[in-house]
């Protein structure tokens, strides 16, 4: 009985113990910065990277625009890359944005951004400029209402090249029978296909293993990519100028974080966000950036397709085109990508650095 | 009384029949998928496209099946030191604890997982490669869990027929049973709150969670999805990440994404190489094994410990896995060392300690992942660490051998016998030699790139068959049973991986890293003590979170202040970090592997936790000299080969 009620006695101790420190913290364990709002913003590659350069600039943008009543935590290579967990997150609550990959987002049941990635299509930055300036972006991200989240900027991570640890693949030829690392993406999967290699879906986290391997020898990825995952270590070219399509990501907002903000709020965010897509553009067009330059300081060499081979390599993909073009919205939009990219200037390819070998 | 035993029973053994003949059919599907892909890939130079996909959903049934068998066999893990001390009050008012907590927690498993597997997502999500809806996997969990529910609702209904028949007994212990097990929680309940009030980091009261919940016995198999589902909740006023309280299915969503559902399928290595084990185990293959071992070295003072350093040392250029590794040695070399009079529970940390060469090994998806994870000027060479990861298994098993020569000179162990000269070394190297040419074929293998690590161990599953057969030892009936038990020890080890995700995502998104960094740029200048307080600090954290989650969590931002501030080598970082979160996996009280080796080696992991101790000082010692020798010379073999 003695003991019981000393187990009584420690229990009441205890909840008043609890009830004290409840009421000296005023209940505001939860607020401690005295009503700032915390967003936490979800990518999958790293603050080096053109999307972590352009999530940390809408972070410091918001911030110095709400005067700190908002802010904006980047979480970088979330969940090991992976962008069906982060649109899981995002949608679930748990984070409150995210900039996922337009690639995954076909698997999730929004198709609408296939039509980005249709080999070929989109070929320059200049011509993504345009599309990603037109009403196209607004259209494709409508539908992500319907899931509970807001679509607020489209931004390009690097138009994505073929790359081996082995000759350069520069001709159809090239590209037989290799072992191709593909996004897990059914359009891209077709698209590897379709020139010849052989498809094989691969996390990122183990691209670097197959390729020191040689469980695949090729790969398709952007100048980022290979530097920031040290994908130079085991790579030996890099076909520059054999642009198979973009890499975009779109930024979304959830329903719950964004009924959190107040309206001004909304706005500076909504704004901050549509920047990111010119922040992306700046670091990919930007002559100074070092990527290639640096994959090229560890010996990875460039490789040039003759126009021969891109038209060859381009009629390859005609299939994959008939194929998804077939079916709504990817046909729509298509039409409307064609359209705005005829009417642009493919730019001038800028100059390979010095210290690259390049082959022909 | 007797009609609810009746049916909760036939209940429990139909589900049980149904798991065994799941996880078998299922752990022969992954296995054909998995070695199908690297013939086509060799012999027809193309890979069947979705089988990688189609192996990890299946292994995602694998483990919730596994599970159930491992309940209803009741093989799951408890910690009873205080469950079974004391007067019988205390005893009751624990046992009602853990029981009650177990309780609510399947109970609100299975309401969330089914939840989860008809959920928008799971129903309008489809896979990547296959096209196959989420449900497919994800229904794994609800299944799993309903499963388990029902075989622990039929020991439940046991226990209350126990207390019945005990009479005035039984009684009291039931009320002493649930009023203390009550009062115990409401006590836990007011420490939560306090501490959460007084605005203490959730991670602190979870600790306390995880720990008192763990010494009262509650199944170490479901203390990580304990805590990380409470700290993903709302409840009873306690909101340890305020975060995650609008999202229920976090929890199950992370866990069953981390095992397998969109990612993850590197872990098929664990089912893989625990078949391995359990073929060399049933059919008698490892016998070979170890005489041709023994014929060697055996004649030493306690050889068979040697042989052990050496085997882990060459294991780990095969599964880069540390619990693969124990799977692999324990049930080896376990009864060996016994044989030659170690104790048990010495012999099992010798196995333990030696494990953890695999995720330093030249294959390790620890350094890989750290690749990845750290980039800018604080980044490490893959290529680097996988090289200098050849030199740490080296200087681990001196390290280990050398504490090794010690127990042995203390117990006064003689050698057990003479040498035995050449002529039977190489007749055992005959008998046996087909078996140690298994390594050999994965090694080559992997290193001529004709398989990945994850396909090795289905090769290395291939080639045990293979040779079983030659042996003439196999039989279709141990063969079911090899994959039968394979599938129930997966089903622990990868659910304790995958719920230890749940809080790694929570302190990850809670900002816990970046809270982190400032701690420890306001304690120190000095890279010496700065390399002093990030290796307890990891040392800390590998105690409670796996270390993969742990890297992932930790590496982008400890890395650039250890490279930006202290001028410490990003290889050299890289290589600590490493070592210290996987020196987590040895210790005790929750250290993976230590669970893993008392599971199969049938020992209190109280008592590992013991004798693991010399294992873990040793490793100290030489996590001290990866990061307090000078760069150069810690690096001078990857610089042989021109690594930067």
């Amino acid at each position: 009985m003695g003991i019981l009620w000393r187990i009584l006695r420690l229990l009441a101790l205890l909840g008043i113990a609890a009830a004290v420190s409840l009421a000296a913290t005023g209940c505001s364990a939860g607020d401690p910065g005295g009503g700032t709002t915390r967003l936490t913003i979800g990518y999958v590659t790293t603050p080096e990277s053109p999307w972590g350069i352009a999530i940390q600039g809408m972070a410091d943008g918001v911030s110095r625009r709400t005067h700190g009543a908002v802010q904006i935590e980047p979480l970088p290579s979330y969940s090991n890359a992976n962008d069906i967990q982060l649109l899981g997150d995002v949608q679930g609550t748990a984070v409150d944005m995210a900039v996922v990959s337009t690639a995954v987002l076909d698997a999730a049941g929004q198709p609408s951004f296939q039509a980005l990635q249709m080999p070929f299509l989109i070929t320059n930055y200049a011509a993504e400029a345009a599309v990603f300036a037109s009403s196209i972006p607004a259209d494709m991200m409508r539908p992500l209402r319907g899931i509970g989240l807001q679509g607020l900027a489209l931004l390009e991570g690097g138009i994505r090249r073929p790359a081996s640890n082995g000759p350069c693949l520069i001709t159809p030829q090239s590209f037989q029978g290799a072992p191709f690392r593909a996004v897990e993406s059914s359009l891209l999967v077709a698209g590897v296909r379709a020139l010849g290699a052989d498809p094989t879906p691969l996390p990122l986290s183990d691209v670097y293993l197959g390729l020191r391997q040689g469980t695949i020898t090729a790969l398709e990825g952007n100048l980022a990519l290979f530097y920031t995952q040290k994908l130079y270590e085991v790579m030996d070219c890099v076909a520059l100028n054999v642009n198979l399509w973009p890499f975009p990501s779109v930024a979304v907002i959830n329903d719950s974080a964004m009924a959190r903000l107040t309206p001004d709020q909304r706005r500076v965010v909504t704004e901050e966000a549509a920047r990111m897509t010119k922040t992306a553009f700046g670091v990919l067009t930007d002559p100074k950036s070092p990527f290639l330059a640096d994959l090229c300081d560890q010996g990875v060499a460039v490789g040039i397709a003759s126009a021969a081979s891109l038209a060859q390599l381009k009629a390859e993909e005609q299939s994959v085109y008939r194929e998804f073009t077939a079916t709504e919205p990817t046909g729509g939009f298509t039409k409307r990508i064609e359209q705005i990219v005829k009417s642009v200037k493919p730019p001038a390819p800028a100059p390979v650095p010095a210290q690259c070998t390049v082959t022909k | 009384m007797t009609t609810a035993l009746r049916i909760t029973g036939g209940a429990s053994r139909v589900v049980a029949a149904i798991a065994q003949v799941v996880a078998v059919v299922l752990g022969i599907a992954i296995f054909v998928a998995t070695i199908s892909d690297v013939i086509t890939r060799e012999f027809f130079d193309t890979s069947i496209y979705g089988s990688d996909e189609f192996a990890r959903l299946a292994f995602l049934w694998l483990i919730w099946m596994g599970v159930s068998l491992a309940v209803k066999r009741d093989v799951v893990v408890r910690i009873t030191t205080v469950a079974d001390r004391g007067p019988w009050w205390w005893r009751n008012a624990v046992a009602g604890l853990a029981h009650g907590a177990l309780a609510i927690l399947l109970v609100y498993a299975c309401f969330r997982s089914i939840d989860y597997a008809t959920s928008y997502e799971a129903t309008t999500w489809v896979t990547a490669s296959l096209g196959w809806p989420f449900w497919i996997g994800v229904s794994s969990m609800a299944a799993g869990y309903v499963f388990i529910t029902i075989h622990y609702l039929d020991r439940a209904l046991h226990g209350i027929r126990t207390a019945r028949e005990k009479g005035g007994e039984g009684i009291r212990a039931a009320i002493a049973g649930t009023v203390g097990g009550f009062a115990l929680a409401a006590a836990i309940w007011a420490v939560c709150f306090v501490l959460l009030s007084a605005g203490v980091a959730p991670l602190v009261p979870l600790a306390f969670v995880f720990v008192v919940m763990t010494v009262a016995g509650m199944p170490i198999v479901f203390m990580l999805s304990f805590v990380g589902i409470l700290g993903a909740s709302d409840i009873l006023g306690l909101n340890f990440f305020p975060f995650a309280a609008g999202d229920p299915l976090l929890p199950f969503r992370t866990t069953q994404e981390a095992m397998g559902l969109t990612g993850g399928g590197e872990f098929i290595v664990v089912l893989m190489f625990l078949l391995v084990a359990e073929l060399l185990n049933r059919t008698g293959l490892s016998l070979h094994l170890i005489r041709f071992a023994a014929s060697l070295v055996g004649h030493f003072r306690g050889g068979m410990a040697f042989v052990c350093q050496v085997t882990s040392a060459l294991l780990s250029g095969v599964s880069g896995s540390a619990q693969a590794d124990a799977a692999v040695l324990t049930p080896v070399l376990v009864p060996a060392m016994e044989e030659e009079g170690y104790e048990r529970d010495v012999a099992a940390a010798v196995v333990a300690g030696a494990s953890i060469k695999g995720p330093v090994g030249p294959i390790s998806i620890m350094f890989i992942a750290y690749g990845f994870t750290v980039g800018g000027a604080a980044a490490a060479s893959i290529t680097t660490l996988l090289l200098t990861g050849v030199v740490m298994v080296l200087g681990l098993m001196l390290l280990q051998a050398a504490v090794i020569a010690v127990v042995v000179r203390r117990r006064g162990m003689q050698a057990p016998h003479p040498f035995l000269g050449w002529g039977n070394v190489g007749h055992q190297a005959i008998s046996g030699g087909p078996i140690l040419l298994i390594p050999a074929i994965i090694l080559g293998g992997i290193v001529s790139g004709v398989f990945t690590p994850t396909e090795s161990a289905s090769v290395a599953v291939a080639a045990t068959i293979i040779l079983a057969l030659v042996y003439r030892s196999l039989s279709i009936g141990v063969l079911l049973k090899a994959f039968l038990f394979a599938a129930i020890e997966t089903g622990i080890v990868m659910l304790l991986i995958g719920d230890s995700a749940i809080l790694a995502k929570l302190l990850y998104i809670d900002g816990f890293g970046e809270a982190l960094q400032s701690w420890i740029t306001g304690i120190t200048s000095s890279p010496a003590v700065f390399l002093l307080v990030v290796m307890v600090l990891l040392l800390l954290i590998g105690v409670f979170i796996e270390p993969l989650p742990a890297l992932y969590m930790l590496a982008p931002f400890l890395a650039p202040i250890a490279v930006g501030m202290y001028g410490i080598d990003p290889n050299q970082f890289a290589l600590v970090l490493v070592l210290a979160l996987v020196l987590g996996l040895i210790h005790p009280p929750v250290g993976l592997v230590l669970f893993l080796v008392s599971s199969l080696a049938k020992i209190r992991v109280e008592r590992l936790s013991v004798t693991i101790l010399p294992w873990i000082g040793i490793s100290l010692v030489g996590l001290l000299l990866v990061a307090y020798l000078p760069a150069e010379s810690l690096l001078w073999f990857a610089h042989l080969f021109g690594a930067t």
